[in-house]
């Protein structure tokens, strides 16, 4: 028996160094690091684009980065980071996560290194920035970011002859064209299986009275206002009076594997819903569907982007998922340098052409490609035509050309790939036969999905246009784990739908214990408490501005949605 | 000496060898962590402010800080009450496996070749009536998978036996938990699983029932469920005042059956929604508890007994009475409420109200009993039915014998010589039960309903996950821990003290 027991010992120990040797980190001569993100197909090419991005400069490191896709969930990465043994860069969501992740001292600061390679806070966009940085000191940097608005099916009104909802709504004219719809869609039907909308937050709703979940000082929860008791009471009619949006029940009826993005985009392309509310990236699914509906022969979707209804003040939140380097890392240089690379044309331009939201940095948004994305960029064309260095002239003079051609091309007109837009040149060294063969490749590849892509055309730019005026990160406080205080908003909003309390109760429960949850961190942790008694200072001279009717100074305000709403309506006062 | 000195020196050396890993890893994951978490406990420990990447700020120690704050908590009690209520699945669960134990302990393959094959023959005609009618009614295909899944196992039963079915029943529990649990979310699906498929039409056919009713006729099922609660109710006070009376439950022993025997009257009293109805049932509770009460203080015992003689055959046997006591009120407080359920609206041009099922994992008051149903399905083809599958081989033949000589019919050979005898098998189960079910939860909640909705389905278990690796309080969430298992400990206790009196009864 000890022969066998020394055995199984022996074999377990082989396996043991054969695994160790076996693991990637050593399976290549340079430095490796780990990116703890989701197992998104893009980050693939993301890496390979990394790869040859890091050559483009000799003064970069050598280095190799491995996805770690199976640890992404947020308890994993803390449980890991306090252990020491988190991965060297980490997706989070921004705001939320940073805030956590920060207070625990899991993410390393950038700021110094940020400035110097050219990816500070100013390089991304404005809303997004006290995602990313804390305290005056920047902790991440975006990998994309995402704008929250309504997909709309365009068909599946005109198909029912109802009016086509407009860009910017209220809540009236939504409720006036989702009654008409849902009665419309549904006639005749012994339960209901069409909806106009999938489903809408309540912060969305609340915010658009002008509330916020927290006050200007972000040291109070508000929402025992009564603005916020309207939204939950307007979310309930809609589901439960107007059945415009489905109700918990109805949605988990469908029955649908969720899929990248959820289950709504499959049923927003089967009809059941004729609008959902999420970021661009619906549109790498979106894109799919497009497609296998032409392949079908069906006819494609007529899809648009429009803002949610509003009570009175237009808005919509953003958020945005981000890189932070583990500060118990062992290559935080290497890091830093993948993070750098977030903010550059290469990564840029992939997120632009995978739809994967919003690029990081706002300025690539302003080129042609990102509203007109095209199935294959001019760019790429080197992977089918494989130029010389010395024909790269040739290239660029192609990539001109075929851009010039592609801005005379709307959404709407009739093209040719042979007569509106022009095709790569010879490479020198590629036979005839060969240039035959890739310029069919290249057409077949054109043919078969711009139509997919030209039916995005003329819309991407609203989401900048959003971005920009209209869009708002959600609350977050300094004085409560951000989890804690979204638990006891749904569980509140769960009583009140399951007619378990009033929606004032549900209101006053979830603002009780939220406070309640702020003074007991405050008990818990004694060091924030002067920044919370100097918030509370703010607040009390705020109330009496607001009381007096006066404008409002900038810099008392920390809630980003009360700088932009006061700013809105005249209230804000800004200094230099 | 020395050689044989030498051997057992090496010998012990052997052993050791052999046991060191198990020492070791039971020492590393579950003796160390259990030291600690018990000194956590006493700490302010919060994953937030102390840590490796904190130095300077440790935790210290803050006495019995986070246990009475746990315990001035609302949510604890609230998550208590979730994991008191899946554990009525308990008994059933019980049960269950024992009548499938019973059931499979039988030779199913027993008798001549004819009747193996008649009952083979029987089994596929079953099955494909079953089949056919499903796919001429135009079932959804999920519903008949499911049913083919069923008609599989019944022809696969009678084919292979009851070998065939003892492994059946035992899949559940060695399938991944997470995975049964996708299922169940399948079959709970509001408008294509199974369940309600099932449900609907026949809800359909009743709401047509009720509409064409007049309305006060099923409400009089409130009145005939008071008769019937107060017809159980009397029955058990009988038989408990008999038992005094004979001997065989001591004075001391009677008092928690009896409160169990009259709990259903005392909340149906508060439940019933008309007042009369209140009224009727608590007069009717009160004038048969008085005079049971009157009974056993003013006769006298008839044959000597101890003060704690006879409390787990009468606690069993009140709890039960309990159960369908409830079961009477809930389905009353149902016929009341009937008429007005059945109700149909038109909103909107959408046809609202009338008889549906339940939208079980979405709702607050289904979110509950669903998962309890789930956790039954699991638990009756448990290791419970293992052990009683084992303990039902070793009861004695003779006492079936000597049963049958008296003439003794399935029933009493049941309750006087098989449950007597399973008797330490069943006190094991109960007492392996309650820790599980006062520690289980986690998963369930996690995969299905994520504690929600509104908190209905959190239990404790959950909770401390939620305390610990959510909001970073580790020290408070390993005192949750610890009251849990203080909890456990004494429902432990308690059913060493009293239950091993109920075997030995």
């Amino acid at each position: 028996m000890k022969y066998l027991f020394m055995c199984v010992f022996a074999l377990l120990a082989c396996a043991s160094v054969a695994t160790w040797n076996m693991l990637p980190t050593t399976q290549f001569k340079e430095p490796t690091i780990y990116w703890v993100t989701d197992p998104n197909p893009a980050r693939v090419e993301q890496i390979a684009i990394f790869q040859r991005w890091l050559k483009k400069d000799p003064s970069r490191p050598e280095m190799r980065v491995l996805v770690d896709a199976a640890n992404s969930r947020k308890e994993k990465k803390v449980i890991q980071g306090v252990s020491g043994v988190g991965g060297d860069t980490m997706d989070m969501a921004g705001g939320t996560d940073m805030r956590y992740f920060n207070a625990i001292g899991l993410i390393a600061p950038v700021t110094e290194t940020a400035h110097k390679l050219g990816y500070d806070v100013s390089t991304t966009w404005e809303p997004i920035r006290p995602l990313i940085a804390q305290d005056g000191e920047q902790y991440l940097y975006p990998c994309n970011v995402a704008v929250r608005m309504l997909w709309v099916d365009y068909n599946q009104f005109d198909e029912l002859n109802v009016e086509r909802p407009p860009h910017r709504w209220d809540w009236d004219t939504f409720e006036r064209i989702g009654r008409e719809y849902v009665q419309k869609a549904n006639e005749g039907k012994s339960h209901q299986d069409r909806f106009m909308l999938h489903s809408i937050d309540t912060e969305t709703l609340y915010r658009s009275l002008g509330l916020a979940c927290f006050d200007e000082t972000l040291s109070f929860c508000q929402l025992e206002d009564p603005r916020y008791i309207k939204a939950l009471e307007k979310k309930y009619q809609w589901m439960y009076d107007d059945h415009i949006t489905p109700t918990a029940a109805e949605q988990s009826g469908f029955d649908v594997e969720a899929g990248y993005g959820g289950p709504q985009i499959f049923l927003f392309g089967q009809g059941n819903y004729a609008m959902f509310i999420m970021g661009r990236y619906s549109l790498i699914r979106l894109r799919q569907i497009q497609q296998a509906r032409l392949d079908a022969g069906k006819p494609m979707m007529k899809l648009d982007v429009i803002e949610p209804p509003h009570g009175g003040f237009p808005t919509t939140r953003c958020n945005t998922r981000a890189l932070g380097i583990y500060a118990g890392g062992k290559n935080i240089e290497l890091a830093k340098t993948f993070q750098s690379y977030l903010a550059s044309e290469d990564y840029n331009m992939q997120i632009v052409r995978d739809a994967d939201a919003l690029p990081p940095n706002p300025k690539y948004v302003n080129t042609l490609a990102w509203d007109k994305p095209l199935p294959l960029l001019p760019t790429q064309t080197e992977i089918i035509f494989p130029y010389e260095e010395d024909e790269k002239n040739l290239l660029s003079n192609f990539r001109i050309d075929f851009y010039e051609k592609l801005d005379k091309i709307d959404r709407e007109s009739e093209w040719s790939l042979q007569k509106d837009l022009p095709r790569p040149p010879k490479p020198a060294k590629m036979s005839d036969e060969d240039y035959q063969k890739a310029l069919a490749e290249f057409d077949a590849l054109y043919m078969a999905s711009m139509p997919v892509y030209k039916s995005e055309w003329g819309m991407h730019d609203r989401f900048t246009d959003l971005m920009e005026n209209i869009a708002l990160p959600g609350d977050i406080t300094p004085y409560c784990v951000p989890e804690t205080v979204s638990m006891e908003i749904k569980n509140a909003e769960d009583e009140y739908i399951n007619n378990r309390a009033t929606a004032k109760d549900a209101a006053k429960r979830a603002a009780d214990r939220i406070n309640a949850e702020i003074q007991r961190t405050l008990e818990e942790n004694p060091d924030i408490k002067p920044q919370y008694e100097k918030a509370r200072a703010d607040q009390k001279k705020i109330d009496e501005l607001k009381a007096a009717g006066k404008k409002i100074p900038a810099s008392l305000i920390q809630n980003p949605f009360y700088l932009r709403y006061y700013k809105v309506q005249g209230m804000l006062e800004e200094e230099e | 000496m020395s050689t044989k000195k030498n051997r057992t020196v090496r010998e012990l050396a052997t052993g050791l060898g052999f046991l060191t890993p198990n020492i070791l890893g039971f020492l590393t994951f579950t003796t160390i962590p259990l030291i600690f978490s018990m000194i956590m406990a006493f700490s302010n420990w919060d994953l937030k402010l102390h840590n490796m990447f904190k130095p300077e700020a440790s935790p210290h120690f803050v006495g019995i800080e986070n246990f009475q704050r746990l315990l001035s908590n609302s949510d604890f009690y609230k998550y208590l009450g979730n994991t008191l209520f899946f554990m009525m699945n308990i008994p059933f669960t019980i049960g269950g496996s024992l009548i499938c134990a019973l059931l499979l302990s039988k030779d199913l393959r027993g008798g001549s070749k004819k009747s193996a094959l008649m009952i083979i023959a029987t089994a596929i005609l079953i099955a494909s009536c079953i089949m056919l009618t499903l796919v001429g009614m135009g079932a959804s295909a999920m519903t008949i998978l499911v049913c083919g899944l069923g008609c599989t196992f019944l022809v696969g039963g009678a084919l292979g036996g009851s070998t065939v079915y003892r492994t059946l029943f035992y899949l559940p529990h060695f399938t991944a938990g997470v995975a049964t649990y996708l299922l169940w979310k399948k079959l709970y699906n509001p408008i294509s699983g199974p369940i309600n498929q099932t449900l609907n039409p026949i809800l359909k056919k009743v709401e047509v029932a009720v509409n064409a009713t007049n309305s006060s006729v099923i409400q009089a099922g409130l009145w005939i469920a008071i008769i019937v609660i107060g017809a159980i109710l009397f029955m058990g006070l009988k038989r408990l005042s008999t038992l005094w009376r004979d001997g065989d439950l001591g004075s001391r022993a009677i008092i928690l059956p009896l409160f169990f025997l009259v709990l259903p009257s005392v909340m149906a009293s508060q439940w019933f929604p008309i007042q009369a109805a209140r009224y009727s049932i608590a007069i009717v509770a009160g004038v048969l508890l008085a005079v049971t009460l009157f009974m056993i203080i003013t006769s006298k015992q008839e044959f000597d007994c101890k003060p704690g003689n006879g409390f787990g055959n009468a606690l069993m046997f009140c709890l039960f009475m309990m159960v369908i006591q409830f079961i009477v009120t809930g389905l009353g407080i149902v016929a009341y409420n009937l008429p007005g359920m059945a109700e149909i609206s038109i909103d909107n041009g959408v046809a609202v109200g009338g008889l549906s099922a339940p939208e079980w994992l979405t709702s607050y008051h289904w979110a509950k009993p669903a998962l309890m149903l789930m956790g039954f399905w699991g638990a009756i083809g448990s290791n419970n039915m293992l052990l009683y599958l084992a303990a039902l081989t070793n009861v004695p033949g003779e006492l079936y014998e000597a049963a049958d000589i008296d003439g003794a019919s399935p029933f009493q050979k049941f309750w006087n010589v098989t449950w007597p005898q399973l008797a330490p098998t069943t006190f094991f189960i109960v007492v392996m039960a309650m820790i599980g079910g006062l520690q289980g939860g986690f998963e369930m909640a996690r995969t299905m309903t994520n504690g929600g909705p509104a908190g209905a389905t959190t239990t404790l278990s959950y909770s401390i996950y939620t305390e610990g690796f959510v909001t970073g309080r580790l020290g408070y969430s390993s005192s949750f821990a610890w009251v849990l298992f203080a909890m456990v400990f004494s429902i432990t206790m308690f059913n060493w003290k009293f239950g091993s009196r109920y075997v030995n009864d």
